[in-house]
């Protein structure tokens, strides 16, 4: 049986050793970059979600101006809502992804209540809430405003009191 | 034979070129991320814009006007979408870092404003001036928002034009980038000159025919909002925004002839579903000769037939 000898010249060994220490600086940067990186997605993400907050917080004062909640332009209430208009918007499929970054956006009236929740066209209008927007996991806001609709019992106009809730969307 | 000289030995060599490459990569790496952070701070003030207009939108108002600083020079880019239901609206925004100016940021898309301005806006002494007006053809549809970086004189404007200007303006005695002038030679150098009535300034307005002349082209409007809108902005985007608006009143009229139908059936009587299914047959226009054409003349129509409504207006 032969036994072979491999001898190392010194050389060798030093490239060696500087392999050794570079892959050890790589590494250490790598880990710094990892640490740098998860901060600053950290800081990216409450940032996205304090602009979401401020988008949702600017809107629900202002959404009873949109054209598609306002009520009748020549009655001049600022405050009132379209109730009809709202359910109604309720079933256009083509509003989808409209507001966006909202992942709620419902109508909900304060009084009176009625014993039906959610409107639908059976139980409209005696129902308490219409829901447009509703992607679950929310931080919701609410503004006071006027639900104003033809009432057919009455031949007149009739506003009840009620909220616009918006609620944003946090960053996963 | 002297033989002496440096000893350059492979370890040696060896350590110069890995020792480079390293500080070459940390430095690279370095600079990407303060270019990546310029483009990530500029992405979140064109979010913080978007943000920031939605205060100022109307509700009863007439007009809302708004002056917003930035913290240094900006470049609002304005780009403007007319594909899908609503179209989009997309703003990026770039500032100034020493004396150049950063990469355009990630822009921002939004369905529900409408930006009227040059493709690209450059604030005045980091001021940018921004007038709300809502647009109501025949019902309300949406807010146009103009946004400008000032340097524009008014050269023999109308009445409601100057009335305006001056609302906005607190009787011209604060900075909104706008001068009013009587002759165009009074008017500040590069300045851009809007004549109205008149010919000879870098945009002519026939308040006559409605029609605003810039560039060679001929942009069509209808009412005080259309008319500030086209001569603040870009042919291209007061074109797009436009498509844009009545794709939302098509879509508006969608709603309010469902709820005619439906008060209809509550004893409350309107005849007024007919008259817009044709309105919304006509939003789906190809440019503003379309819309002062075509759906012009149906809006007054309606608002004619629902203003005699008494109590059953519709909006």
């Amino acid at each position: 049986m032969n036994l072979l000898l491999v001898r190392y010249s010194k050389a060798q060994f030093k490239i060696q050793q500087m392999v050794f220490v570079i892959v050890a600086i790589l590494v250490l940067f790598g880990i710094v970059s990892v640490f740098f990186v998860s901060i600053k997605f950290g800081s990216l993400k409450s940032d996205v979600e304090d602009l979401r907050k401020d988008a949702v917080l600017t809107q629900v004062r202002k959404m009873a101006g949109t054209p598609e909640f306002n009520w009748i332009d020549s009655d001049d209430c600022s405050s009132c809502i379209d109730l009809d208009k709202v359910f109604l918007l309720k079933s256009r499929n083509s509003y989808k992804g409209f507001w966006q970054d909202v992942s709620l956006l419902k109508i909900s009236r304060t009084y009176p209540l009625y014993d039906t929740s959610e409107c639908s066209s059976e139980s409209y209008p005696r129902c308490n809430s219409i829901t447009l927007v509703d992607n679950g996991d929310f931080e919701g806001y609410e503004s006071f405003v006027s639900l104003c609709r033809f009432d057919s019992e009455i031949k007149q106009t009739k506003c009840e009191l009620g909220k616009i809730i918006m609620g944003f969307e946090g960053v996963k | 034979m002297n033989k002496k000289g440096i000893e350059f030995t492979f370890s040696w060599i060896f350590a110069i070129i890995a020792g480079a490459t390293i500080l070459v990569s940390a430095i690279y790496l370095t600079t990407r991320f303060i270019d990546s952070g310029r483009t990530e701070g500029d992405t979140f003030i064109a979010g913080e814009l978007a943000n920031l207009l939605n205060p100022v939108e109307t509700n009863l108002e007439d007009v809302k006007y708004s002056v917003i600083d930035f913290s240094q020079d900006a470049k609002i880019y304005n780009d403007c979408s007319a594909e899908g239901v609503f179209g989009v609206q997309k703003i990026s925004t770039s500032s100034k870092s020493g004396n150049e100016w950063n990469e355009k940021s990630v822009s921002k898309s939004v369905f529900n404003k409408y930006l009227f301005s040059r493709n690209i806006e450059e604030t005045d002494d980091n001021k940018l001036y921004v007038m709300v007006k809502p647009f109501v053809q025949p019902f309300k549809i949406a807010d146009l928002i103009i946004i400008h970086g000032g340097g524009y004189c008014f050269v023999n404007p109308d009445s409601n034009t100057e009335e305006f200007i001056k609302d906005i303006s607190a009787d011209l005695s604060k900075q909104v980038g706008i001068n009013i002038s009587l002759t165009t030679s009074s008017c500040p150098k590069n300045f851009t000159k809007v004549c109205f009535d008149r010919i000879g300034c870098d945009i002519n307005v026939n308040t006559q025919s409605e029609v605003v002349s810039k560039y060679g082209k001929d942009l069509r409007y209808h009412g005080d909002s259309l008319q500030l809108a086209a001569i603040f902005s870009e042919p291209e985007i007061y074109e797009c925004q436009l498509k844009r608006i009545m794709k939302r009143a098509g879509e508006l009229a969608v709603i309010y002839s469902k709820k005619a139908i439906y008060v209809e059936g509550n004893g409350c009587s309107n005849n007024l579903v007919g008259d817009l299914q044709s309105f919304i047959l006509e939003t789906n226009i190809t440019d503003s000769n379309d819309f002062s054409r075509s759906v012009v003349p149906l809006a007054e129509e309606l608002n004619r037939r629902n203003s005699e409504l008494a109590s059953c207006k519709i909006f």
